[in-house]
Order: structure tokens, then C-alpha cells, then sequence
């Protein structure tokens, strides 16, 4: 089920309604309801996708208690790999199969020896890269003794296939969402307002900044052969709102109809295009995934290799990046995406005279970020250029248009071609979301969402969002997320 | 001849980059700034090279306070 479809407008309120004022004494009946509803939205999409996360959940309970129940190092281990296995091996065979065989026969005819195979017709289950990722984490927790395993099968499941994240994120830690699965929800009122205001701009950052955005990356992107180079620049920046737009946008949706039913998911943006170098945007972006790189992927790497210093750091960064542009996707071009920013985040630790904060959390107030100074404005240029750059990889169909798209960028004759006609409603779409993003940097501004008093405003800005929202949805297809072919 | 916590004590300061903050046995990591878990590695690698032992990952991820970290340096 897509967040931003009708039977979802239907399915919520009816779920928030058993919720709170049928089975809300009962803590069990209530997971019940999670459960199943969260199966129902799930085999909304197709039915048999649902044995698999049945599979992956049973795996992983099971897994959990035996880590949990054995001290020899031997079969605690032995049993971690039991979960590592079936949930990559689940994860390699929806996602990559098809990209070994392809690459397996791309390698062998540059020797030129052709090869004949079919491609299996695999499809990708939605969300695999997102619970068993979850599923994972449970399990190494529970090895590294940070975590004691439930024996509560139905908690369990009900944590794995919790509808709101279950499709793309963010992906939690059993050590946040677990315990709060585990105990009674109360309805505050405020929660239930900041969720609804979290649907409301989710929504309208997907449907009126991604979805508006996305006319023209297509338009562009599918045509970049006829457009003048500056066209193909904005493009490039049409695209990283398209992105953002669409997968914040997602993320708020997703937290916001969480606080409904009580529970607290974790922030998955922090504003990023605010941020100033190319590592305070990973602590910034897509934050779930990039914590569970930096604990699952990194920090091993990054320990494994100690005794080199930098040249350790640099090459588990490196070795990080790779796997997270793969994470994406099954092609060679989110590889390169990854590589790019990889490559970018090594001069930041090349400068560093000691210890470098990588996807660590800054300590520091995020708030305070003022771009009324020149300097903090070219600051916040670079890590957005990068990604602009990086971004033509994810979005263009193959390696080589992207690089045949950056090529016609630098041809001076491409600056005679057509401009694309792009209208006001798109910048000024763009131009809204950081301005809202601008403002939730000041504390003080941010009061506008809590202060009594300027509940009048918020209404009028409520009424504005939902009619810009209702014209939008009009006027563009509904289009599924982005992040839901990962 | 030094004692080992204060060998780790110079240790852990030179990679947090700060010579003034007091360690003591109770210290744990959320007390000193720049003790992050990045930081975390640096110091084990360091110690690894100063007291001429070597740790595995669980050990390192077990160690809690300053005072942890010396029982278990003075054990191998």
C-alpha cells in the first residue's frame, strides 16, 4: 500500500481507531493489531512477499534466543552466522542474482567468449533491504551482549513488520522500538498533532516538491541530448529536491504515522543540505542506514585495520561507501555513487591531525546553523555540489549516460541548445522546503509549532499546505517513492 | 616506572587531543569529549602499541571505564 494513495487514507484511520478505542486496555490485542495490520498493508503489494518476512522474523527470533542461550564462543557465533546468512542470502538472491549473472557474462565476453544464461525473472520483494537489515542488527546485537533477546514471539514480529517502517525505514534498533513494542502506549494529544503534521508535510514534500521535481529530472534526464547544459545543471538540482523531497518526505510519513498509534521512530533527516562538509551530510542524510553502516560495516573494518592509522580509516571509509552505494541497488552506477562520495570524504580525513568524527552524531547544537554568513553559505555548497555530481550516477540509467551527461555539461556548443521551460510552481516549491528547513535550524522560530499562541498561523499554514497539496496531487500522477526499489 | 593508568592516562589524551582532562579509574568514555567510539579504536590501537598486548573486538567493545581497561591490560 503507497502512503499516498486512497486505500491508505482509508487503512489508517481505522487502524487508529481499533487502536485507541477498542483494544487500547489490552497491550497484547494492540500488537495483534500492529501485527496484522502490518501484514495486511505489506500483502497489500503482493501476498507472497509476506513469507519471506514471515521467514526472516522466525529466523531471527530463533537466532536471538540461541545467541542468548549459549556461552561457548564456537556456537554463539555459529548461530549469528545462521542470521547473517539467511537474511544476505534472501537479500542476494531478490536483489542480486541478476546482477552476478549479468556481470559474470559481461566479464567473460570482454575476453570474448559469449555466454549464454537468461536472467532469472526475479522480483524485488519491497522493503528487503530495510527489515533484513533490521532483522540483523537484532541478531549482532544480541552477539556483541549489547541486548537481551525477547521471548515474545508476537513482540518480535509485530517489531520486524511495524507498517510504518517496514517499506523504507527508518530502519530501527530492537534496543528503541522493541522496548516500546513491549509496553503500554498512552494517547498524548501533542504526539498525536506533531504526527499528523509530520503526515501533512511528508506529503507535500512528496507529492508537491519530489512529484513536481520529478516532471522535469524525467523530461531531462530521458532528453538530455537536446537541452542546453545549463538545463542539464538544473536538472541535476531539480533531481536532488526530487530525491529529498521524496524520501524525507517518505521518512516523515513514516515517523509521523508512528507517533499516532505512540511510538517514537528515529530521525532519519536532520535538514542536510544545511550541512557543511561532506561528513556532517552523512551524520544528516538517511541517518538509520548510515548508523547501521557505520556500526555493522565500518567500526569492524575500521577496527580490523587499527594499526595503519589513516590509511586504515581511509580504506574502511572507502570499503563503506561501496557497500552502501550497493545497498541501493543492483547496478554498477550506485556503486560509482558510492565510490564518489567515498573519495570525497578522504580529504576530510587526510586533514584531521588525529581522531576523525565519521558517521558519529555531532555532539554540537545541530540547530544553530546560520547561513546569513557568506562563509557557512560556500561551506554548505560543497557537500551539495558533491552530491549533485554523485547524484547523476543514481539517477541516469546506466554509467555511461551519466558520464555522457556530465561530458555534454562541459561542451561549450551545448550552451546554444533549447533551455528547458520550468515553471515558477517548481522553484517555488523548492524554494519553500528550505525555507521551512531554514526555520526548523532556529529554535526560536520552531516555537511557531508548539506556542499556544500561534495556533491561529499554524492553522492558516496547515489550510495553505493542504490546498497546494490537493492541486498537486491533481495535477501529478501518483508516483510510488523512489526508495521503494531498494 | 609508571603505573598503567597512567600510561593509559597519556594515551588517552593524546588521542582525544587534550593534555588537562583528569582520568581516573571510574572514568568512562561519555566523561571525556572526543571520546567517541571512532576515538575508541584509536585509543585501543594505542594501548595495543604501548603495553605491547592485543585485544580482540569483543574486548574492546566490553570495556566500559578506564579502570575495566586496566584489569584487562594487566592480564595478558
Amino acid at each position: 500500500m503507497l502512503f499516498n494513495s486512497p486505500e491508505f487514507l482509508l487503512f489508517l484511520p481505522i487502524v487508529f481507531g481499533l487502536y485507541w478505542f477498542v483494544v487500547q486496555k489490552n497491550l497484547k490485542a494492540q500488537n495483534i493489531l500492529i501485527l496484522a495490520a502490518s501484514y495486511f498493508f505489506y500483502g497489500w503489494w503482493d501476498w507472497r512477499f509476506l513469507g519471506l518476512i514471515a521467514l526472516s522474523t522466525v529466523v531471527d527470533y530463533t537466532v536471538g534466543l540461541q545467541i542468548d542461550k549459549h556461552t561457548e564462543e564456537k556456537k554463539r557465533k555459529l548461530w549469528l552466522w545462521v542470521s547473517l546468512l539467511v537474511n544476505l542470502g534472501l537479500l542476494g538472491y531478490f536483489k542480486y542474482t541478476n546482477f552476478f549473472i549479468e556481470s559474470w557474462v559481461d566479464a567473460w565476453s570482454a575476453l570474448g567468449v559469449k555466454m549464454h544464461t537468461s536472467t532469472l525473472q526475479i522480483i524485488l520483494p519491497i522493503g528487503i533491504s530495510f527489515y533484513t537489515f533490521q532483522t540483523m542488527s537484532y541478531a549482532l546485537d544480541i552477539y556483541r551482549g549489547q541486548l537481551k533477546p525477547t521471548r515474545n514471539f508476537l513482540n518480535f514480529a509485530a517489531f520486524v513488520s511495524f507498517f510504518p517502517q517496514l517499506v523504507a525505514g527508518p530502519i530501527e534498533r530492537a534496543s528503541r522500538l522493541l522496548p516500546q513494542i513491549e509496553s503500554r502506549r498512552v494517547f498524548k494529544y501533542e504526539e498525536g498533532v506533531a504526527g499528523l503534521r509530520l503526515i501533512l508535510w511528508g506529503m507535500f514534500k512528496k507529492v508537491v516538491v519530489a512529484d513536481t521535481c520529478a516532471i522535469y529530472v524525467n523530461d531531462i534526464f530521458a532528453n538530455y541530448t537536446e537541452y542546453s547544459g545549463p538545463t542539464l545543471i538544473l536538472g541535476m538540482v531539480y533531481f536532488a529536491f526530487q530525491i529529498y523531497g521524496d524520501f524525507s518526505g517518505y521518512s516523515d510519513i513514516a515517523i509521523g504515522t508512528a507517533k499516532l498509534f505512540g511510538i517514537q521512530l528515529m530521525t532519519n533527516f536532520k535538514t542536510p543540505f544545511f550541512s557543511k562538509s561532506i561528513p556532517e551530510f552523512w551524520n544528516r542524510w538517511h541517518i538509520s542506514l548510515n548508523t547501521w553502516m557505520n556500526d555493522y560495516v565500518f567500526f569492524p573494518m575500521a577496527f580490523a585495520f587499527r594499526q595503519r592509522g589513516k590509511w586504515g580509516v581511509g580504506l574502511a571509509v572507502m570499503l563503506t561507501f561501496l557497500i552502501s552505494g550497493f545497498w541501493h541497488g543492483s547496478e554498477w552506477k550506485f556503486v560509482i555513487w558510492g565510490g564518489i562520495h567515498g573519495l570525497a570524504f578522504l580529504p576530510y580525513i587526510a586533514m584531521s591531525k588525529g581522531p576523525v568524527r565519521l558517521f558519529e552524531s555531532h555532539k554540537e547544537k545541530h540547530g544553530s546553523t546560520s547561513i546569513l554568513n557568506l562563509k557557512s553559505f560556500i561551506l554548505m555548497l560543497i557537500p551539495f555540489a558533491v552530491n549533485l555530481f554523485a547524484w547523476v550516477f543514481f539517477r541516469a540509467e546506466s554509467v555511461g549516460e551519466a558520464v555522457r551527461y556530465l561530458e555534454r555539461i562541459t561542451e561549450p556548443t551545448s550552451w546554444l541548445f533549447p533551455h528547458i521551460e520550468s515553471s515558477s510552481f517548481s522553484i517555488l516549491a523548492i524554494f519553500s522546503t528550505l525555507l521551512l528547513d531554514g526555520i526548523s535550524q532556529s529554535t526560536r522560530l520552531s516555537l511557531i509549532w508548539s506556542r499556544k499562541s500561534y495556533f491561529l498561523m499554524r492553522l492558516f499554514l496547515y489550510l495553505i499546505a493542504l490546498t497546494v497539496l490537493h492541486y498537486a496531487w491533481i495535477t501529478n500522477n501518483q508516483n510510488t517513492f523512489i526508495y521503494f526499489q531498494f | 616506572m609508571s603505573t598503567t593508568l597512567e600510561r593509559l592516562t597519556e594515551v588517552i589524551q593524546k588521542m582525544t587531543r587534550n593534555s588537562s582532562v583528569e582520568i581516573t579509574e571510574a572514568t568512562v568514555a561519555a566523561d571525556v569529549p572526543g571520546w567517541d567510539s571512532l576515538t575508541h579504536i584509536y585509543i585501543i590501537a594505542e594501548s595495543e602499541k604501548e603495553f605491547g598486548i592485543r585485544l580482540s573486538a569483543q574486548e574492546a567493545h566490553n570495556v566500559k571505564s578506564v579502570g575495566d581497561f586496566c584489569v584487562l591490560i594487566e592480564s595478558k
